[in-house]
């Protein structure tokens, strides 16, 4: 019974202290590849596209039909029909689903990347966000802590008649909507932190904890041009490279319809080959040949069309991205004036409150609330930065997104054996 | 007489086998002189055209030799058909431009080129692995470009 008791004990303590875990923002880009659900998904259909390639690659091999071969004692004829099973390689469509299986298994490949460089994105943003709402959360505290210390001057005041009640009351309220700001970005907080963990693959049981950043020192920072930063983002695309080799497979559809005479294809393109699907291919040579190859070359304008649309929305997000950074950067020094002047405006009242002089207690709370917004403002500006910064990353690939195109991945590997 | 037209045709067919590849080699020149043409220049798009141009040539003819043993037995029957003392000053950058380059190409801690510009000279190492020792030192035999190869880190002292 004592054992059993015990082990209830154990069990409830083991519940009650959730294990802890602490992670830094350089661990983030890992984790998400290790362990986040969509990126792990994404990674088996790979694996799908890749084995499907050996798949279409063996399937040009004979194969063995027992009833097709029970056929034949009946009707030799029978034979023509069993090419499919004794000799498909004679099938050209056959290998043609060969070529497009490999050139889908690089698309995926293409998505797979964009993919994981938007999940690690999306990880790493909400990381930062997560620490600057933990940062907005101490400012608040602090000017929980003015207000608190206000209200004791102001009651001492209001007892000696040398303040209006109402004005007491006043404050009383100004910090009872502080202790509702701060409930309510403490459970956003708690939120964000839930979010990363399933962003991480990390269980929901686990307390986690993140390190602090260094932020940029925007003063440091010099402004950037889009011209410079558009190549290596239109370079790197994996968007754009998935359309290429979707387009590179379409030229083997149109192969597949002008040889249909010899037969079609039964074998699957591979993953992401569905959208090919829409395009009739007759089996055998007949008058619907002409609508397939015009059905092909519309769907490869389709290609066009959407790949230039990506182009667009590439080139829409850098413009975006550099006019931000450069405005940050150019309006640093505003921000810390700002900053400085509403600290200097905060330690003068008090001062001046301490020393027994006649200060007005509302504006007192204004200089408080001056020194609040100032504070929040400048961190949130760094935190903006750090987040330019990042999705620029993202969007040239750099850093933790940089990701090594096939050939280039193969070459340096050998170097490094 | 028809053996030795199929022996012919073989002969043709074996020594056009790798002409694309070859010939992209000797393409190198011409854009490395491109490269060197603008390293003091602004990183325009243009610009990294031409970047891209020259490193990307450097990495796919790389990845050819590396990925076709045939190829690259082909290449050792007839080394000094394709290589020479003179192989290394023509195909090869300079360090100085390269480490201009690589300045250019970081812009506020980003690196702005392509990704190819950045792992050069680990190209290089790995290409320099199919050849052999005295295929180097045939290489090299040139002091030019042995001491561009060894500010590289292409070689070892």
């Amino acid at each position: 019974m004592n054992k059993i008791l015990i082990t209830i004990l154990l069990f409830t303590l083991s519940y009650a202290h959730a294990e802890e875990k602490v992670i830094s923002l350089d661990e983030v880009a890992s984790k998400v590849k290790e362990t986040n659900f969509t990126i792990l998904e994404n990674a088996q259909r790979i694996y799908q596209a890749k084995e499907t390639i050996t798949f279409n690659k063996r399937n040009l091999l004979p194969k063995l039909n027992l009833w097709n071969v029970l056929k034949l004692p009946f009707d030799w004829a029978s034979a023509i029909d069993m090419v499919q099973d004794i000799a498909p390689f004679l099938v050209p469509n056959n290998w043609f689903r060969v070529s497009q299986s490999k050139l889908f298994y690089l698309a995926q490949k293409e998505q797979y990347r964009a993919l994981w460089a938007n999940e690690v994105m999306t990880a790493k943003l909400l990381y930062t966000n997560t620490l600057r709402d933990q940062s907005f959360l101490k400012l608040l505290k602090t000017q929980e802590t003015q207000l608190s210390e206000l209200i004791g001057i102001v009651k001492t005041r209001t007892v000696f008649g040398e303040a209006p009640p109402q004005v007491l009351k006043f404050l009383k309220i100004r910090k009872l909507e502080i202790e509702e700001d701060i409930r309510l970005l403490d459970s956003l907080v708690y939120e964000e932190i839930k979010a990363m963990s399933y962003l991480m693959g990390i269980p929901q049981e686990i307390d986690l904890k993140l390190e602090n950043i260094v932020l940029p020192v925007v003063e440091d920072l010099n402004p950037i041009s889009f011209d410079t930063f558009v190549f290596r983002a239109m370079d790197n695309a994996p968007e754009l490279n998935q359309y290429a080799y979707i387009k590179e497979a379409l030229k083997y559809v149109r192969k597949e319809a002008y040889f249909s005479f010899l037969g079609a294809s039964t074998t699957s393109r591979g993953a992401g080959g569905g959208v090919f699907n829409n395009i009739p291919l007759q089996d055998g040579l007949g008058f619907g040949l002409g609508s397939s190859v015009r059905i092909t070359r519309s769907e490869g304008k389709i290609l066009d069309i959407n790949a230039e649309a990506t182009k667009e929305v590439i080139k829409k997000n850098l413009y975006n991205l550099v006019y931000n950074f450069n405005s940050y950067i150019k309006n640093i020094d505003n921000q810390n004036e700002r900053f400085q002047l509403a600290q200097e405006n905060y330690e003068t009242v008090k001062t001046q409150l301490i020393l027994g002089m006649n200060v007005d207690p509302l504006e007192m709370l204004t200089s408080i609330d001056n020194l609040f917004d100032a504070s929040i403002s400048l961190e949130n500006y760094k935190y903006e930065v750090a987040n330019t910064i990042e999705k620029l990353k993202r969007s040239i690939f750099n850093g933790d997104y940089t990701k090594k195109e096939g050939k280039l991945e193969d070459v340096t590997k050998r170097g490094e054996k | 007489m028809k053996y030795i037209l199929f022996l012919s045709l073989v002969f043709i067919l074996s020594s056009c086998k790798y002409g694309v590849t070859f010939s992209n080699l000797k393409n190198l020149e011409t854009s490395r002189n491109d490269v060197e043409l603008i390293a003091t220049q602004e990183l325009t798009t243009e610009n990294q055209q031409i970047l891209k141009k020259y490193f990307s040539g450097v990495k796919d003819v790389s990845y050819e030799f590396l990925n076709n043993s045939s190829m690259q037995n082909y290449t050792h029957r007839k080394f000094s058909r394709f290589f020479d003392e003179a192989i290394c000053n023509n195909i090869i950058l300079d360090e100085s431009y390269y480490s201009d380059l690589m300045r250019k190409c970081s812009v506020n801690g980003f690196f702005i080129c392509s990704e190819e510009v950045k792992l050069y000279k680990e190209i290089l190492i790995s290409i320099k692995k199919i050849f052999s020792e005295m295929e180097i030192n045939t290489i090299t035999a040139n002091t030019a470009c042995k001491d561009k190869l060894l500010n590289l880190g292409v070689l070892n002292e």
